[in-house]
């Protein structure tokens, strides 16, 4: 079932066509705003405000870009709206923000290999988290494989050239970092 | 991959970035909003109930409000049959005023164009427009004025009277015999 016909039976009032939308595009959105929020609890909670408002607007959606690019501008506007609510400010305020649990590395390495990547691993995400805003969402949002730099320029609105420069600049923001805190980039 | 062609010593720095990036929803989040919705659904339609409600009771106030506070009209004077006043003064032939100046002087007089009602259990005096005073002007033109007559003073009778001479009067005194003073001495 293609992304169209589904938009037209939730149009319609069919929930089951809304419900596969949520299931296909529920990734995407959550990274997107875990991307933006760099928080688990908040990037849930965006995503979930995310398809409820899509749900809501469905009937505004016009076709123009497509679906996941719609998803995305929601997405974006609900994660940054949700870091500015006080709620959360003062919830970052008590615990800070734990935004990405690593994955393991290979279990073919050795244990002593597995301790370094481990350790590295969690070095590079407490830099990516300290990363200013613009710089870490544009790298994250990239980094997810969900999005393209024009579909990522169309939601968010920021040109696709700058979405590039500020991914690099990220990238040569942590390699530096890294190289400062003794490993290798 | 980050779409920017990193270099290969740059591989493992991304793929150390794409492993924090793509992370999955967490399990169930696709029933989680589903629930959401339907919670959201079954809001709707209570809110619809509620403003529905709401809307009824607030036309009901309404509309007891203008009962209870509304403009209400002075009664009506009882329609008794036809005066035979009325007729009277129709027939009065005698009557040279212009109506125009009767028209007027109805419009300027003091008191004729608002009536005060009597005062309501929520203390509020009401006040009414004149307009059914208005609309009675023209019914006025009709009926005759009556000038009254110019009463000529009466003319008061001078006579003169004549005053007899009164002698002064002495100052009376009462000889009461006693010489004390006291009680009962009224000299």
């Amino acid at each position: 079932v293609t992304d169209a016909e589904l938009v037209e039976r939730a149009r319609a009032g069919d929930r089951a066509a809304f419900d596969a939308i949520v299931e296909r595009y529920q990734h995407a959105v959550f990274r997107a705003t875990l991307a933006i929020t760099g928080d688990r609890a908040e990037a849930e909670d965006a995503a979930q405000n995310t398809f409820i408002r899509a749900y809501r607007r469905i009937s505004d959606f016009r076709g123009d870009s497509s679906l996941k690019t719609w998803l995305l501008a929601i997405a974006w506007r609900q994660g940054i709206s949700g870091r500015r609510a006080i709620v959360t400010r003062l919830r970052r305020l008590v615990a800070p923000a734990d935004p990405v649990r690593f994955d393991p590395p290979s279990p073919r390495r050795s244990e002593e290999d597995r301790a370094i990547a481990g350790q590295r691993a969690a070095t590079l995400k407490q830099l990516v988290s300290r990363l200013p805003e613009k710089y870490r969402s544009a790298l994250l949002l990239a980094a997810s494989g969900d999005y393209t730099f024009s579909e990522m320029a169309q939601a968010t609105g920021v040109p696709a050239g700058t979405l590039k420069w500020r991914v690099a600049e990220a990238r040569r923001m942590l390699k530096a970092k890294l190289k400062a805190a003794g490993y290798e980039a | 991959m980050i779409p920017t062609a990193p270099e290969p010593e740059d591989r493992a720095l991304d793929a150390m970035i794409e492993s924090l990036a793509r992370v999955d929803a967490p399990r169930g989040f696709a029933a989680r909003v589903s629930a959401a919705l339907d919670e959201r659904d079954s809001m709707a339609a209570s809110d619809r109930l509620r403003v529905a409600l709401a809307a009824s009771v607030a036309v009901v106030l309404v509309v007891i409000g203008a009962v209870w506070f509304g403009p209400t009209r002075p009664p009506l004077p009882p329609a008794g049959p036809p005066s035979s006043t009325v007729g009277h003064l129709e027939l009065a032939p005698s009557v040279p005023i212009p109506a125009g100046s009767i028209a007027a002087s109805a419009r300027s007089s003091p008191g004729t164009n608002v009536h005060v009602g009597r005062l309501q259990p929520s203390g509020s005096l009401r006040v009414w427009p004149a307009s059914d005073h208005e609309r009675a002007l023209p019914a006025l033109v009709e009926v005759p004025a009556i000038q009254p007559r110019v009463i000529e003073p009466y003319p008061l009778a001078v006579a003169s009277v004549e005053i007899e001479h009164i002698e002064a009067l002495e100052p009376l005194v009462i000889q009461s015999g006693r010489t004390d003073s006291g009680p009962g001495d009224f000299r």
